[in-house]
């Protein structure tokens, strides 16, 4: 019986974890509402796998409430396990068991059985497009294949509550687009969905609402837009390069990272685009193009740009998504 | 329900490394052993057939009754043919020419002298069989003397008492009573040459021989038991081995379960499930179950089909033995479950590895040729032996209900410990 009052399907309150004198997740509060794809982002060691850890009833935690569709998480934890499908970020298989064993070995565990389950199984693999790959071995299937196992084995007994945990590490364009478009699926068929991701564009592009949290604390929540919003003293100059032999981008990245009123360099990976954030009060280019020149860039083009989540997470972390 | 056990099972039957440690390791080794073993079975050399040529050398019943039996006794002994020959002197002209082997003469009081042939092998048999046969003879004499002087003696104080008893009663009675057949104790011991007095004599042995209740068959001297004489080097060692198997393997195994689970994924995941952190942990255990049962029957069978070694006699016995080991090798998994939950940075099969080397180093073993002893007899390998070949040699089931016993409930123990401690950890 749900004792939910308003749309909020998790709701965490207070929540503090120790362990001995560090201070993991710091009296965080946050809602995720029901049918929402919720975005948790934080560098490493920010409390973000601490909070999923808790939330999927997997570690115990020292102060707070936390409530999951109205069950209490202390007192009724198995009627919230049943509510949720946990895809870890490593893949968590047995190798040496087919997709459909894999899939009905986590459909057992959650009371399937019988016909019941052989449906669920077979829904859930071709609900990420392994059906034809139901006989092969976990062991022997390829990155991407088993990264959707791996949420196959999550979804066959068609939860409330997804935890997605990282689920594209690794995996190849067509892959990727293919567990995105998973994911909103499961979105639009009602469930409650918690993302995580290193990859910035992933979560502007499939989350509806995102929390940034660091130092165990939350640090921002909202839209991509009400987020964008919240900083508002930082913008980009998009350097646009000729194409050059032997340029040693690295190091110029370097140098111009020390000018002052710079944040951030970030170059592309084939050194055609240089991204810049810098200090809302920056105006004089000059030291920049000094910079490039004595380098022996040939720049193309200088373009102002409106800061992205990229440079927000950095405004308000103070480290980029992807560092350690 | 079953999905752990499920899993673990197909998981088991596809590992290659799995499936190799449990069939084929121990199938090679016996292969490999059972091979070496078989030649140490041979024989040095063959010493069969033997004819020996006997003449007796005194002509009292009591010799001659010793020396049919004696007769009667080897008349089944396979390559040893007992002639008697005419006199000694025709045999041992017959050993002279290489007619016979060996020639004996059996004199009075019993005693043997043994004339030996060129063979030295096949007269160094004789030379034990006929040794053996004066020992064991020599006993024999040595307990009929004693039990002759025993019954002497009861006779003598048994009389003394019946004489006392007479002279204690009235002497009308004594004289005016006619003695007859046994009436009572009295008459019956007034007089030793009265045939009361003879029952009452014969009364009084049947009352000792029920009191010492010997029974003077040969049998009763010389337990008719294996005592390894036809059993091979692999009877042993299929045993040993088998043992060394379960504690390797329980050890391993045992140790790796979480550790594998944990470092698949798998662990975490089928920790975050409805199902309790209780029946997780029982049916992680339990799904060693069929694997400690293969190993055990897996040597059991090669050893037993391949180079035909043999366990018990009965099929009740051989039963016993298997579940002894299978329920040896539960135990031991149960507890390296319990230590492996713990080793989360190592591979904790590694480092258990040289632990269990020392026990087994320090346990001992023995078979048909060789003892090596251990620092005891209490640690578990060696009692394990010990009870299987107790139950396998001897058909002495005790130590293996005792073992049997002792590791269920260690299992018992282990299993419910490692459940609480299983429930206690916070973090998969």
């Amino acid at each position: 019986m749900s004792k939910q009052t308003d749309n909020s399907y998790v709701t965490v309150s207070g929540l503090t974890k120790r362990f001995g004198d560090l201070v993991a997740v710091d009296n965080l509060e946050f809602t995720v509402r029901t049918g929402e794809i919720f975005g948790f982002l934080g560098p490493n060691g920010a409390g973000k796998s601490t909070t999923l850890n808790i939330i999927s009833t997997l570690l115990d935690y020292d102060k707070g409430d936390i409530r999951i569709a109205g069950h209490d998480l202390r007192r009724e934890a198995r009627a919230i396990k049943s509510l949720i499908g946990l895809v870890p970020q490593e893949i968590a298989l047995f190798p040496t068991l087919t997709a459909q064993e894999n899939v009905s070995y986590f459909a057992g565990l959650y009371g399937l059985g019988g016909s019941q389950r052989k449906q669920a199984v077979a829904e859930a693999l071709e609900f990420v497009g392994l059906a034809e790959q139901a006989k092969k071995r976990a062991g022997k299937m390829s990155g991407g294949q088993q990264r959707r196992l791996n949420i196959a084995c999550g979804i066959s007994h068609d939860p409330q509550l997804i935890i997605l945990d990282e689920p594209t590490v690794g995996v190849d364009a067509q892959s990727r687009e293919h567990i995105m478009d998973s994911i909103r699926t499961l979105r639009d068929r009602g469930a409650t969905i918690i993302y995580t991701s290193h990859y910035m564009p992933e979560v502007q592009e499939i989350c509806d609402r995102i929390a940034i949290i660091d130092h165990g604390k939350l640090v921002g929540i909202g839209t991509e837009a009400e987020l964008l919003a919240v900083v508002t003293d930082v913008k980009s100059i998009v350097v646009e390069l000729e194409p050059q032999a032997g340029l040693a981008i690295e190091g110029i990245t370097d140098k111009l990272g020390l000018l002052p009123d710079v944040r951030r360099v970030i170059a592309d990976a084939d050194g055609s685009q240089l991204r810049i954030d810098v200090d809302l009060a920056f105006s004089d280019i000059t030291p920049l193009v000094k910079v490039l020149m004595e380098a022996g860039v040939r720049v193309r083009s200088f373009n102002n740009e409106a800061p992205d989540l990229e440079s927000t997470f950095l405004a308000l972390t103070g480290r980029e998504l992807r560092q350690g | 329900m079953f999905s752990i056990f499920k899993a673990a099972q197909l998981d088991l039957l596809r590992d290659r490394f799995g499936l190799f440690f449990l069939i084929f390791f121990p199938t090679i080794l016996c292969f490999l052993l059972g091979t070496l073993l078989a030649s140490m079975d041979n024989p040095d050399a063959v010493i069969e057939p033997m004819t020996v040529e006997y003449v007796v050398e005194g002509d009292s019943a009591e010799t001659q009754t010793v020396v049919d039996a004696l007769i009667e006794q080897f008349e089944d002994v396979e390559g040893l043919d007992l002639v008697q020959a005419s006199s000694l002197d025709a045999a041992r002209a017959h050993l002279d020419a290489g007619e016979i082997t060996a020639a004996i003469a059996i004199e009075e009081p019993f005693a043997i002298r043994i004339y030996e042939g060129t063979d030295s092998v096949q007269s160094r048999a004789v030379g034990a069989i006929f040794t053996g046969v004066a020992r064991i003879t020599g006993s024999y004499q040595a307990l009929v003397g004693h039990y002759e002087q025993l019954y002497a003696e009861q006779y003598a104080e048994q009389a003394a008492a019946a004489q006392a008893a007479a002279a204690q009663m009235p002497q009308d009675e004594v004289s005016g009573g006619e003695a007859s057949g046994g009436e009572t104790v009295q008459d019956a011991t007034a007089g030793a040459n009265t045939p009361a007095a003879s029952a009452d004599q014969a009364a009084a042995a049947d009352s000792a021989d029920a009191a010492i209740d010997v029974d003077f068959s040969a049998t009763s001297l010389v337990a008719n038991k294996e005592f390894g004489i036809s059993r091979t080097m692999m009877d042993y060692y299929a045993i040993a081995m088998i043992v060394m198997i379960i504690f390797m393997g329980g050890f391993s195994g045992g140790a790796m379960t979480l550790y594998d689970a944990r470092r698949q994924g798998t662990l975490r995941r089928t920790l975050a499930s409805p199902q309790s952190r209780s029946s997780i942990y029982v049916q992680y255990v339990l799904s060693w179950v069929p694997a400690n049962m293969a190993q055990v029957l897996v040597v059991m069978l090669v050893a037993s089909l391949c180079f035909g070694a043999q366990y018990a006699m009965s099929w009740q016995d051989n039963l016993l033995l298997f579940v002894m080991l299978f329920v040896a090798g539960q135990a031991t998994t149960s507890i390296a479950v319990i230590i492996g939950m713990f080793i989360k940075r190592a591979n904790p099969s590694l480092v258990l590895m040289p632990l269990l080397w020392v026990l087994l180093f320090l346990s001992g073993t023995f078979n048909k040729d060789v003892f090596i002893a251990g620092f005891s007899q209490y640690l578990p390998p060696y009692a394990l032996q010990s009870a299987a070949f107790d139950l396998t040699l001897f058909g002495r089931q005790e130590a293996a209900l005792v073992a049997v016993a002792v590791s269920a409930a260690v299992f018992a123990l282990a299993l419910a410990v490692g459940t609480v401690l299983f429930n206690r950890k916070k973090v998969a």
